[in-house]
């Protein structure tokens, strides 16, 4: 549903919004540095990918050169991107892509908060890059699928081998996928919503 | 109704200050409130009454502002307005208690936190999802 700004006075009240609030869900885009999650949400985003940023605070205690005890607080700021995609029934379907480094992993909890669940993307050439965030989903039992990335459409590797090497239990939907076409990346939102309700209804 | 142009007086010139300006000093220096969990997908809608927002600090404004005409997110907020997430959760959580504008949180799919989970309501919601992403 779209409505455009009241191009008339101000007091024109009834702008054209609709009734109530759009329902919102969001699925989490995950996997390692530079694996093309931005790539996969601006491949069927209605905006271009936007970019959000937090400010954490690290707390690190230590000993300074001259012998003394460092107390000190340091700031990061960590970028998250995310896109929208407006659907039928005011639905809005919100894509968000995970902080690259593991490091931030505690950021995720208030990312997948809520979520329908995470599509994985898998790099063959970087494998181990996708692990803590296999690990972070299967050990919470968020339902999530792996999209193997086939850079410039190739796929160098069998699914099987892949799900194997990263141990993935037989379950988990695996699929390959490019991020850079819309196609693609539709059946990889396809498989998780269908492997969410899966979930629900085995519960 | 507030709209952008009734709000938008020297609003550039305001909000290109206020990028100088430290994150926490537009939150008088808080760094949590009530509603600082509230997830990034919350929408936000300016309530009619919001018309004079005079008084208020170019960071509210600016929110006032660009949530005017449709339902943002508070992810949508900080990224457009350049503003820490922290910071727009602090200030937008002011702003709702001031009655400038209402929060929407609907989080109606809960797929793996067992509390207060509706699984007939998350597989219908899912199901308007899976409809309409197959038809894009």
């Amino acid at each position: 549903m779209v409505f455009q700004p009241s191009s008339g006075p101000a007091e024109a009240t009834a702008v054209s919004k609709p009734v109530g609030a759009p329902t919102v869900v969001k699925i989490v885009v995950a996997g390692g540095f530079a694996v093309g999650k931005t790539t996969f949400i601006g491949s069927i985003s209605d905006i271009e990918p936007l970019n959000t940023e937090a400010a954490m605070t690290e707390h690190s205690v230590g000993v300074d050169d001259a012998g003394g005890v460092s107390d000190r607080k340091t700031t990061t700021t960590v970028a998250m991107d995310f896109g929208r995609i407006e659907l039928p029934g005011s639905l809005w379907l919100y894509l968000f892509g995970t902080p690259g480094q593991d490091r931030f992993l505690f950021m995720w909890d208030d990312l997948v908060r809520g979520a329908i669940g995470a599509v994985v993307l898998v790099d063959t050439d970087r494998l181990e890059q996708c692990f803590p965030a296999v690990d972070y989903f299967e050990s919470r039992g968020i339902p999530f699928v792996v999209g193997v990335n086939c850079f410039d459409g190739v796929a160098k590797h069998r699914l099987e081998d892949v799900r194997e090497a990263l141990q993935i239990p037989a379950h988990v939907p695996m699929l390959y996928t490019d991020a850079r076409s819309r196609a693609a990346t539709k059946q990889s939102l396809i498989a998780l919503v269908q492997h969410a309700m899966q979930q629900i209804r085995a519960a | 109704m507030m709209n952008r142009r009734s709000s938008s007086h020297s609003m550039d010139g305001e909000h290109f200050e206020a990028a100088t300006v430290r994150p926490y000093a537009v939150t008088g220096g808080r760094v949590r409130s009530a509603t600082s969990n509230l997830p990034l997908e919350t929408l936000i809608e300016v309530l009619p009454g919001a018309v004079d927002s005079r008084g208020l600090p170019p960071e509210k404004r600016a929110i006032l502002s660009h949530a005017a005409s449709t339902y943002v997110s508070i992810a949508e907020v900080s990224a457009l307005l350049r503003m820490p997430l922290g910071v727009v959760r602090i200030l937008i959580a002011d702003l709702a208690e001031d009655g400038y504008l209402t929060i929407h949180t609907s989080t109606p799919v809960n797929v793996h936190t067992g509390h207060g989970q509706n699984p007939a309501l998350s597989l219908s919601v899912l199901e308007s999802v899976l409809n309409g992403i197959s038809a894009l």
